[in-house]
């Protein structure tokens, strides 16, 4: 007689809803968690940029040519730069306006490129012909020309005031909105690749043929199993888009100085690079951090997504 | 500091090694420069960038050299009142005029091998003359209201008014090319566009100097080569190269990597800044060509702009502005304090025109009086309602010019003034903001007062940017005075030097009490170049491209 040992169940707690357990997946990855933790020290440290300014009794945007370059010191953190600024504190309204450009402009390039995606690749024939033509459009054209053409419409042309137009939270939304529009290729060409694979697999079949609508196949199969090259491509696109953002403001259309971003901070500091390299390190390691965490955040949250992850953390 | 100094030295150690190696070119000189031009013609919409070009194919008639002396470059002899070339006449309408002789030099040949006669001066006069054309060089050939052809080579100019500028002439064009399609086309839209400079810019028919441009990619280089048909000394060095990069920064990595031999020094290349570090890390390295300069960096002053038409409110911005700061610290003092449109190293500088040193409380009082009172949010409102708020409009992508409007931003916040900078791009800013003026507040670019050249093109009220004129002109702000007009007339009509410094004087103490510009600092005359080049005559008055076949690599 041979004796079976049972293999040891997984035990799941009773009740335990499916984002729970993703949200556990997520959380027995230390990197993951690591990189989620620093993201969310920095965006609480640049939301917070603000008091803490007020608690430095330092302007960001004061200039001060007598006291440029400093090195760091008590009073300022990490030095001041090519106009007596604070770079601690242009760092962190900096941080402000990358992250939420990057945060923004991606998410909007993701609705964007999964929507024409998902229908070219789900519908097919013609209609998928003439979105991928389109795209190839999009991505043929010369970037710099077609990036000083949309920065050159004049907002105070089609009804806003001059005021409006110019204003930071004007410009703001034109540099998410332009990026967005030259930059959903990508993810289009990714989604509509995954969802012509996964359409054709049986149990998507099977839900057609039950009578099931393309809305909810959609929704409940294409997606979820397409989400993890989609979340790459994302992930991906933030830095990208940081860094996007700096050669809007090089060309005349991103954020106008003194508003920092770290990509015009990175842009300023290319031509102080014999005198003051730091002014380029310190932007540079942030946007590199930021890139890097978010990667890894992106690759925790495909792995707590995927079922056949299960067991592996 | 020590990953600073391993960093420096990484960089130097890199960009040395392919230097090092390379051995110079003797034929060839490659200039690195920023802003390509954007259009070839040399008599329309002419600007500081364009006579970096141009002068090295099209010479001038005449020319300022380093010490000030006025040369002639394409004629036999300058015409003076004392040697008769000259003369002060009556005119028939009973007003006092000039008539100047000018000859060619002998056997001045066009590229394509066309003698440069009488008949050129006189195409080109007919045209300068022409109001639906509108030339917006600098000594215009439609000062004169007559010409008479001698013969081949000479020419009668007559003037309706003594000016003392009466021996300074600009370029000519060549009347066998440009003629019939001046003929066919004699709107200024319409010609420009069909113009050979600008459909075929290589042909060496349009070029009469020591080189011929003879290719280009557009927005990347352009290559002059030797022009066979020169007359005078053949130039040392056979090819000269410029070659354009997007920004400042690149054109510095590429002097140090050995891709170009040399660099302006703004504007139109690496910064002021960026040289001084260049020097202090590099001094052996290469040579810093450094002289004084007649450029002047300026904030043109919008007056169709209510806020703006008040005197008491341009002059609260300037006491507001801390030059001497920008000069000492950004500048290393080597781009001095501009008081108004003259150097204080030019002889007709008039010392007694009162100064507006940085002075932010004299800002606040003059600005009180003229009606404005900070507000709770610290910005100044006056009894309407109205902020002080106005626009900073300067050129995109130039670091310095950009540095330059946050600290002037900066400044105007502490005087209640909320600036409001917007960087546009060349095109943008040469076409719509200037020629066109619809910057609204405040516009800041440079713009070169040599020794030849009139104030009359920045500040008399016949030099505005219209749709009638053609938008010729470089008086930006719409300033029209008639007591600036009737000075700068009488300036150009002073001949001997006493009266000349006494009407310098009367246009600087105008200008000072008017300020239709806000002059900021001036520009050196400077250039970074390899040592082994030799006869750089960087401290010219006029472009030093007009002499550019004396240069040469030893």
């Amino acid at each position: 007689m041979s004796i079976v040992t049972a293999e040891k169940p997984i035990i799941r707690p009773r009740g335990a809803s499916i984002w729970s357990m993703r949200w556990g997946r997520f959380r027995r990855n230390p990197i993951a968690m690591i990189s989620l933790g620093f993201l969310l020290i920095l965006t609480l440290a640049c939301a917070m940029a603000g008091p803490i300014e007020g608690a430095m009794g330092i302007n960001h945007n004061s200039a001060n040519l007598y006291i440029r370059f400093q090195e760091p010191s008590s009073r300022h953190w990490l030095g001041t730069d090519d106009l007596g600024r604070d770079v601690l504190l242009r760092l962190l309204f900096g941080g402000r306006v990358s992250i939420a450009v990057g945060l923004l402009a991606t998410l909007i390039t993701a609705v964007i490129g999964i929507t024409i995606g998902v229908i070219a690749g789900y519908v097919g024939g013609k209609l998928d012909s003439i979105l991928m033509r389109m795209t190839d459009c999009i991505i043929a054209l010369p970037l710099i020309p077609l990036l000083i053409v949309l920065g050159a419409v004049d907002l105070s042309k089609i009804g806003l005031s001059r005021e409006a137009a110019t204003s930071p939270a004007a410009v703001f939304l034109r540099i998410v909105v332009i990026i967005a529009l030259v930059d959903w290729t990508t993810i289009a060409r990714i989604a509509r690749a995954g969802t012509m694979s996964v359409r054709n697999v049986d149990y998507v079949r099977a839900a057609t043929v039950s009578g099931a609508s393309g809305r909810y196949n959609v929704f409940v199969h294409i997606l979820p199993n397409i989400a993890t090259p989609l979340i790459v491509a994302m992930t991906l696109s933030v830095g990208r888009i940081i860094l996007f953002e700096s050669t809007l403001s090089f060309l005349g259309f991103g954020i106008v100085p003194p508003t920092p971003t770290w990509g015009n901070m990175l842009t300023n500091a290319q031509e102080l690079i014999l005198s003051a390299p730091l002014l380029a390190v310190y932007p540079g390691i942030l946007i590199f951090a930021t890139v890097m965490a978010v990667n890894f955040v992106g690759d925790g949250i495909r792995s707590a997504l995927d079922p056949r992850e299960d067991g592996r953390h | 500091m020590l990953l600073r100094t391993a960093f420096l030295g990484a960089m130097v150690a890199t960009s040395a090694g392919p230097a090092a190696m390379a051995q110079p070119n003797k034929d060839e000189l490659v200039v690195g420069q920023l802003q390509f031009l954007t259009n070839f013609h040399p008599l329309v919409q002419v600007n500081n960038t364009k006579r970096l070009v141009i002068n090295y194919a099209l010479r001038p008639m005449t020319a300022f050299d380093e010490n000030v002396q006025n040369q002639c470059v394409l004629c036999e002899t300058l015409p003076t009142v004392q040697n008769g070339l000259a003369k002060i006449v009556d005119l028939p309408d009973g007003k006092k005029g000039m008539t100047v002789t000018l000859t060619l030099k002998r056997d001045l040949l066009w590229g394509d091998g066309v003698p440069v006669t009488s008949k050129d001066i006189a195409f080109t006069w007919k045209m300068a003359s022409d109001p639906k054309i509108g030339f917006s060089n600098y000594n215009g050939w439609n000062r004169a209201s007559a010409l008479k052809i001698i013969d081949d080579h000479t020419v009668e100019l007559t003037l309706p008014a003594v000016i003392s500028s009466y021996n300074s002439w600009d370029q000519i064009l060549p009347e066998h090319l440009e003629g019939p399609i001046y003929a066919a086309n004699p709107t200024l839209n319409q010609y420009v566009k069909q113009s050979l400079y600008n459909t075929h810019p290589t042909n060496p028919g349009l070029w009469n100097g020591a080189y011929l441009l003879s290719d280009y990619q557009i927005g990347t280089r352009i290559i002059f080569r030797a022009n066979p048909k020169w007359i005078g000394p053949k130039p040392h060095i056979a090819t000269i190269v410029l070659s354009y990069r997007d920004n400042s920064s690149a054109l510095l990595q590429n002097l140090l990597a050995g891709a170009v031999d040399a660099v302006p020094v703004s504007p139109g290349g690496i910064s002021i800044s960026q040289m001084i570090d260049l020097r202090t890390q590099q001094r052996d390295r290469f040579t810093y060509h450094l002289a004084y300069g007649t450029n002047l960096e300026r904030i043109a002053v919008n007056f169709d702009n209510p806020l703006l038409q008040e005197k008491k409110v341009r002059q609260a911005l300037l006491y507001a502005i801390d030059r001497k700061a920008m000069s000492d610290v950004l500048f290393g003092g080597l781009q001095p304090v501009a008081h108004g449109i003259l150097s204080d190293e030019n002889a007709y500088y008039d010392k007694d025109i009162p100064t507006y040193d940085y002075n932010p409380a004299r800002a606040r009082e003059l600005l009180a009086e003229a009606g404005w009172k900070p507000a709770s949010d610290g910005i100044c409102i006056d009894d309407q309602g109205r902020r002080l708020t106005l626009e900073l409009v300067t050129t995109a992508g130039n670091q310095t010019r950009q540095e330059i409007a946050q600290v002037i931003q900066s400044e105007m916040l502490d005087v209640c003034v909320d600036l409001r900078n917007i960087f546009v791009p060349l095109q943008q800013f040469n076409g719509d903001m200037a020629r066109k003026r619809q910057f609204t507040g405040l516009m800041m670019s440079s713009i070169d007062f040599s020794p030849s050249v009139s104030p009359r093109i920045a500040l008399g009220s016949n030099a505005i940017p219209k749709p009638d004129n053609g938008r010729v002109g470089n008086n930006f702000s719409g300033y029209a005075s008639p007591d600036m007009d009737k000075a700068i007339g009488g300036l150009e009509s002073a001949l001997d030097p006493d009266t000349t410094k006494q009407r310098w004087a009367d246009v600087q103490r105008i200008f000072s009490d008017d300020l239709p510009m806000l002059p900021l600092y001036f520009y050196p005359r400077a250039y970074v170049s390899v040592p082994d080049l030799a006869h750089f005559r960087q401290g010219t008055l006029d472009p030093l491209q007009i002499w550019a076949e004396e240069w040469e690599r030893k």
